[in-house]
């Protein structure tokens, strides 16, 4: 190969190289490319099945964890979204909150127990009422609990944006 | 074992070409050379002797020299142009190489006190030896008679031996020396049966008899085509490489898909212990550590001077709380934010976008609670 190519005239040689050269050029960028790309994915790929193993490998630990924090809630009185709901208008009409709404109610569920939250919206409350029905909900404790909070004031009436959770325990 | 191509597949390579000369054109002598002379040295020091023993300046003749590095002498030999014709020369053009026959035996494997008779249609030469580290001592060219006789011949070996003079080893092979066109490889291989002597580019460089400047053209045009030769080497292996990079991706590519199926099958599983995980923490958030929203706004609010008023409270987590507020006297957030700040209560108390409109001060104050605050705050 050597031979063939110092054989050939200048013109040749130039040529020769500038199509070999134009071909390795090419293909080596686009085939680092490829290559950057697999890297990528493949690195990214990695670090979630690193995170499977972790998970996988936690899991008996986590299931001990999720079954001891439910160990001292007494089944009969944790909540299901129905039960949640009834509740908490229960306790709105005891303490005089009149302007509410309650919708997106949703259930998380594992094996042992669920979870159940729902948005409650108060409206044109004093603030009073608010604490009442606050302290109310408080009574529930750690069956019923807020997620979120968010009370505003305009015109001296309050108004209260709150995502109110319990527990269910599969009976 | 060296597997060959197929000749079919084989690329055509034209033969190198090599010329060599009569011997009887050139007269030849050995020169003195000093002790530890670069090739270069030796080569200015065999021009500067040629000059003083030619009748010619060396201009007007074709010379080359031999020498071993080393060396206290070289062989210097040299032909008047003009014993060469113009279409002789204009024939050396495509040659690698044009030298004097004998000259292509300088480098042969012979012993102390040997000579080496080559003999061609129209003479004989006798190349003679003292030391075989050195450069011959003597090389004696004479031409046969035309249409010679064996003992014509018998003669001329008689003479050449006697002028060699002295007792030495005879080395006489049957045929005279050829350039092996056929042999591959970088060097320049002369056979002489049973004599093969091998010379590199450079050393037949010297060898050489043509114009030394355009010896010297030659040599930088190799040079260039020996550049290209790398660049093209190089090309050649970064096409390799992407070759390679594009193999290995297939099979990465097969590996990788094999994972994603892995990870695919896991991830139901893996959703519903992370699900686990996280309603776990939930759940001991509820029992453990409540949202104390109103026992928040409270204590913050304890300290707020009368002209502030405040528009919302967002609780950010456990233990932040996010109040948007005004006051109506502007004096009267420095003493908010001092009251605040003196809480132990609070392990942050951050005061973040002032802004002053007709007289009111409207701001946002970020407080976060250390987790002991919450206990002196009887249980609801």
């Amino acid at each position: 190969m050597k031979a063939f190519f110092l054989s050939r005239l200048f013109r040749e040689k130039l040529l020769l190289l500038g199509l070999i050269l134009l071909a390795a050029v090419t293909w080596l960028s686009s085939a680092s490319g490829r290559t950057a790309r697999f890297w990528r994915d493949f690195r990214a790929t990695s670090v979630v099945l690193e995170g499977q193993r972790e998970l996988l490998a936690q899991r008996s630990q986590i299931e001990a964890e999720a079954k001891a924090a439910v160990e001292h809630l007494e089944p009969a009185k944790t909540f299901d979204g129905v039960r949640l709901q009834a509740e908490v208008d229960a306790i709105a009409k005891r303490t005089g909150v009149i302007n509410y709404s309650a919708d997106n109610v949703q259930t998380e569920r594992v094996s042992q127990f669920s979870m159940n939250s729902m948005q409650l919206q108060i409206r044109n409350a004093d603030y009073a009422t608010l604490v009442k029905f606050y302290l109310e909900l408080s009574k529930q404790a750690p069956y019923i609990g807020i997620e979120q909070f968010r009370l505003s004031v305009a015109n001296f009436k309050h108004g209260v944006s709150m995502r109110v959770s319990s527990v269910e325990i599969a009976k | 074992m060296r597997l060959k191509l197929p000749d079919s597949l084989k690329m055509s390579v034209p033969a190198r070409k090599v010329v060599l000369l009569p011997d009887a054109h050139f007269f030849c002598r050995a020169v003195p050379v000093t002790e530890n002379a670069t090739p270069a040295e030796a080569a200015a020091q065999v021009e500067l002797a040629l000059e003083a023993l030619s009748p010619f300046p060396p201009a007007q003749m074709y010379h080359g020299h031999f020498w071993r590095p080393g060396a206290k002498h070289a062989c210097v030999f040299a032909a008047y142009r003009k014993r060469f014709t113009t279409e002789q020369i204009e024939s050396w053009a495509e040659a690698e190489a044009v030298l004097p026959t004998f000259a292509s035996m300088l480098g042969a494997p012979i012993k102390h006190l040997t000579t080496l008779l080559l003999w061609s249609e129209k003479g004989l030469t006798a190349i003679n030896w003292n030391d075989v580290s050195d450069a011959p001592v003597s090389v004696i060219a004479r031409d046969l008679p035309p249409e010679p006789t064996e003992a014509d011949r018998a003669a001329l070996r008689s003479a050449v031996l006697l002028e060699s003079g002295g007792p030495r080893t005879v080395v006489e092979p049957a045929t005279a020396p050829v350039y092996d066109a056929m042999a591959r490889g970088d060097e320049f291989i002369f056979r002489c049966d049973p004599l093969t002597v091998e010379f590199t580019r450079e050393q037949l460089d010297v060898l050489d008899v043509r114009d030394k400047e355009e010896l010297a053209a030659r040599r930088r045009s190799r040079s260039r085509d020996l550049l290209l030769w790398r660049v093209l080497l190089g090309c050649a292996a970064a096409i390799l490489l992407a070759a390679s990079l594009d193999v290995a991706l297939i099979g990465g590519r097969l590996w990788q898909k094999g994972r994603m199926m892995r990870v695919e099958l896991q991830e139901p599983v893996v959703a519903k212990i992370l699900m686990a995980k996280n309603l776990s923490t939930r759940i001991d958030e509820l029992s453990t550590r409540r949202m104390r929203p109103f026992e928040m706004i409270s204590m913050v609010a304890d300290k707020k001077p009368a002209s502030v008023t405040f528009v919302s409270a967002t609780v950010t987590n456990l233990y932040t709380l996010d109040v948007e507020a005004q006051a109506a006297t502007s004096t009267d957030l420095d003493a908010f934010r001092s009251a605040l700040s003196s809480n132990p209560g609070f392990a942050s108390v951050e005061f973040k976008g002032n802004r002053l409109q007709n007289g009111l001060t409207t701001f946002r104050v970020v407080v976060t609670f250390r987790p002991e605050a919450f206990k002196a705050v009887p249980q609801s």
